[in-house]
């Protein structure tokens, strides 16, 4: 019998660096018997040898990795339950490589964040705890690691709960469970502890079952993505995805930010016709009129259009090596628009641990700062506010050819 | 949509992206199955004919039958082909003993070659995550340097889809469509799309090939998995790397970290 193909989750495990997130994964996938032979192999090696990070290894396999025992770039590893399939996106929490796990961070549907029972809440820990609320992720598990240096001490759980608690709720963001464990010696992992038999929330792979699946953006209004006219024996098909909402044959559909409109005359989705199409899938469109169609614009009902303007205000985290500062020339990605713009002001900086602004009206954004901007386009756009779409709601700041910066359109 | 819908969807967005974004690129074909798939999913994007060249690396040291298999096709699917093969003196001489001089030599040399040859900005491969820890760590759109070297420490963010595209001269864009897409993936969607595969992915005589390259260099594993969803049905139980059976991954632990450090695919 062939199974259907289940629901897969992505899953970002963030944290401060050294609070054992790869050895959380590792000994995950180790325990639910979803790793390959040679891979049990090594770590049963290593753990004779007495080796620490045995479980890391797992996910950190870059030479360099394994001998300095911290994670450099991101890694993405497959799990499975009975329930669903999940995408575990491994990330460093070492703050130089923010910019890897930022890249982990916006393709999840959910996170992790695990905290060390016996340091608590870090640098790291509130900054990605903060980007993750802030490029949208909605649903956090946290993962109190390492109860055995605290000698599964009840009470420092529960303090440690109740300080994160508070801190993520100022984030606006749903905790779903907050798990004690052991990942080094496997407590409370798939099976229930016997070193903390005073916890009565589940094993940490059942905790997994609290994260409801992602998103479906069909309801939300049509917004189509022009990737590019394509000409076959002199005949125009426009090449683009289907951002959100849906799109259907024959309708009328505006193109911004012109708005000149159109009949779409056919859809096809994977080379097969269709009658219509939803979020998520790439089409081609033969369109009564596609001649002023061009890569960046954005197609829509034209009863519900996006905002079409040259000024934007946006939170904004920055991953350049040269500080970002009023004036300066960007190019800004949106959808499948590129174009230039200009930082206005630099509002607010804020810092990610107790939330206050700590600058108003900034000379400059540096390395993994977050703060809100104000930005001049070159020409107006097609934009929505993040809440509203979030397909059309972020952007990214390119300069000199390099991914400096991304945000979020308030 | 369903996990392969969305992975198919997704993947035709990024050929789609670097087609866009690239004057001048190819997409790697070895015959596999996962470029096969790689092959499919450029046709679906433009609407049934591939708009750019695809490359096979012949070292010369295939198996018969991926050359007929290659024959077959590239005229069914009207492929631009280009046959990319070193032909140095060093390449011939090469003993295939030293298996990361091999690789290097044949496969990563003959790429050099070609691209330099065509000035090919963007080169799509099919490797997969799931494929090796190393891949695992893989961008979508991955810079190389003028020596193919792949600089993994400083990788370029990538942010939702938004790709880093800038090509300084002399240097190339790997591209990744299909990075995301397991083993188990790959067959089910080969299954679902009737799309053709070499035979000997197929048990005989209680053996088949897991992963195909180069003949002397592949062992096949023990199965009794004659067709495919008796593949499927294998992936779904066992414990096994998909390839245990490739010499190169052998060498040392991080012999597969070695060889892309200097190119490799």
């Amino acid at each position: 019998m062939v199974n259907r193909p289940k629901e897969n989750l992505r899953i970002v495990v963030a944290g401060h660096i050294d609070h054992g997130k790869s050895t959380l994964i590792g000994r995950l996938l180790y325990e639910s018997n979803c790793l390959p032979q040679n891979v049990i192999e090594k770590t049963k090696k290593s753990e004779a040898l007495g080796c620490k990070e045995r479980f890391a290894r797992v996910t950190d396999q870059l030479a360099e990795e394994q001998t300095g025992g911290i994670t450099i770039d991101t890694s993405e590893v497959r799990f499975k339950t009975t329930r669903r399939n999940y995408t575990l996106i491994d990330t460093p929490g070492h703050k130089e490589f923010l910019k890897n796990m930022v890249t982990g961070t916006t393709r999840a549907d959910a996170a992790i964040l695990v905290i060390d029972a016996s340091e608590g809440l870090l640098g790291q820990s509130y900054q990605h705890a903060y980007l993750i609320a802030m490029l949208g992720i909605r649903q956090i598990l946290v993962v109190v690691n390492k109860m055995d240096l605290k000698l599964y001490n009840r009470l420092r759980f529960q303090e440690l709960s109740e300080e994160i608690t508070d801190f993520l709720r100022k984030l606006n963001i749903e905790i779903v469970a907050i798990v004690p464990v052991s990942a080094q010696h496997g407590e409370n992992i798939t099976e229930k502890s016997k070193e903390m038999r005073w916890n009565t929330s589940l094993t940490l792979r059942k905790s997994l079952n609290y994260f409801s699946n992602h998103k479906n953006l069909t309801r939300l209004p049509l917004r189509f993505l022009v990737q590019c006219p394509y000409v076959t024996d002199s005949k125009i098909t426009i090449l683009g995805k289907v951002a959100s909402g849906k799109l259907f044959k024959n309708h009328q559909l505006a193109f911004g930010p012109s708005r000149h409109t159109t009949k779409v005359l056919s859809i096809k989705v994977s080379n097969q016709k269709r009658t219509a199409a939803e979020s998520g899938q790439s089409v081609a469109l033969a369109l009564e009129d596609a001649t002023n169609v061009e890569r960046g614009q954005v197609g829509f009902d034209i009863h519900h259009p996006p905002l079409t303007t040259d000024y934007l205000i946006a939170d904004l985290f920055w991953i350049g090596t040269e500080p970002l500062r009023p004036g300066g020339k960007i190019d800004f990605l949106c959808g499948t628009l590129q174009c230039s713009a200009q930082i206005e002001k630099i509002s607010k900086i804020i810092d990610p641990a107790s939330l206050k602004v700590t600058c108003t009206n900034a000379k400059e954004l540096t390395d993994s700062q977050v703060g809100n901007v104000e930005i001049k386009l070159d020409s107006p756009i097609c934009v929505d506010p993040f809440e509203k779409i979030p397909e059309l709601g972020r952007f990214a700041i390119v300069q000199d050819g390099r991914i400096m910066g991304g945000g979020i359109i308030k | 949509m369903n996990r392969l819908d969305e992975l198919e969807n997704r993947s035709i967005y990024i050929i789609r992206e670097a087609y866009s974004h690239f004057e001048k690129i190819a997409a790697l074909w070895s015959m596999g199955k996962d470029s096969t798939v790689l092959l499919e999913l450029s046709r679906k994007a433009f609407m049934g004919t591939i708009p750019f060249p695809v490359i096979h690396i012949d070292t010369g040291k295939k198996f018969e039958c991926m050359y007929n298999f290659r024959e077959k096709w590239t005229g069914v699917w009207d492929l631009d082909l280009i046959i990319a093969k070193n032909t140095s003196k060093a390449a011939k001489e090469v003993s295939q003993m030293d298996k990361l001089s091999c690789c290097n030599l044949l496969k990563t040399e003959a790429l050099k070659q070609i691209v330099s040859q065509h000035n090919f900005d963007a080169i799509m491969l099919a490797i997969r995550r799931d494929e090796h820890g190393i891949r695992a760590k893989e961008r979508h759109f991955s810079p190389r340097d003028k020596d193919f070297r792949w600089n993994y420490e400083d990788q370029p963010p990538e942010l939702w889809d938004f790709f880093e595209s800038k090509v300084k001269q002399n240097t190339h864009i790997r591209i990744h469509p299909l990075l995301d897409w397991t083993e188990l993936d790959v067959w089910q969607y080969i299954k679902r799309e009737n799309i053709p595969t070499i035979g000997l992915y197929f048990s005989k005589h209680g053996k088949r090939y897991r992963s195909i390259g180069c003949a002397p260099c592949c062992e096949p594993i023990k199965s009794d998995a004659r067709k495919i969803d008796e593949v499927i049905y294998e992936l779904e139980n066992t414990k096994i790397a998909e390839r245990q059976g490739r010499a190169q991954d052998k060498e040392n632990a991080h012999a597969m970290q070695q060889l892309r450090a200097l190119g490799y695919m």
